[in-house]
């Protein structure tokens, strides 16, 4: 089946990114990769939503894509100014 | 193999094959800056081909909303999250690994280290710097 085949290519990527996460020689390099990470598990929602037919796994990827946005904002806030609020 | 349905299985492997595209240039690419590029764009283009084949397998109107909403959020918030990244190593200090003269470690616009300039520009922590002094 085709789509078990994307699930394997995106989950592919997931491990190779992951690498990425851990030996990253800057803090620019992990956040990236995070926000990598975060929109591949949106992608992943989405090709188990089509594999087993349920809308809900589509809220949750929505959910996840914006939390992954906020943290990828909070995180960059953080390595410029050195704070997240004031 | 077998139920291959093109209309499907075409945009999502399309999809896959680029988000491994991005994974493998994030690995290989030598900078930052580089290895933002392949994950910005490439990333764009294979979510744009994997909410596209969930849209034309799920046909739903529920299905099909949400994955509108989230392929424009995609769509919106990726550039933005590259630029955020590359503002802040740029401004942290992280030089290009190809400058001007394309030796190593040369940066061409001189904006090493002014995070704390950029701190004092912006009023919100301008404010926060004052009232961190008090």
């Amino acid at each position: 089946m085709i789509i078990n085949l994307a699930l394997g290519i995106v989950t592919l990527s997931v491990l190779l990114v992951t690498s990425r996460v851990l030996r990253g020689p800057s803090w620019g390099d992990r956040i990236m990769a995070f926000d990598f990470l975060s929109v591949n598990l949106v992608l992943l929602f989405a090709l188990i939503a089509v594999k087993t037919h349920l809308i809900v796994v589509l809220d949750a990827a929505l959910v996840l894509s914006l939390l992954g946005f906020l943290s990828t904002v909070a995180l960059t806030r953080y390595l410029l100014l050195g704070r997240v609020m004031r | 193999m077998a139920d291959f349905s093109p209309l499907r299985d075409i945009p999502i492997l399309i999809g896959a094959f680029f988000v491994l595209t991005a994974a493998v240039g994030m690995v290989r690419f030598p900078d930052l800056y580089s290895r933002l590029h392949a994950s910005s764009k490439l990333v764009t283009l294979g979510s744009a081909g994997i909410f596209l084949g969930a849209a034309l397998e799920l046909t739903d109107a529920a299905a099909f909303t949400r994955l509108a909403a989230v392929l424009l959020f995609q769509f919106l918030t990726t550039p933005l999250t590259a630029y955020l990244i590359a503002q802040a190593a740029y401004l942290r200090g992280l030089p290009p690994l190809l400058g001007s003269g394309g030796q190593r470690g040369v940066d061409e616009w001189g904006a090493l280290g002014q995070a704390e300039q950029v701190a004092q520009a912006d009023p919100d922590a301008q404010r926060s710097l004052a009232a961190e002094g008090q």
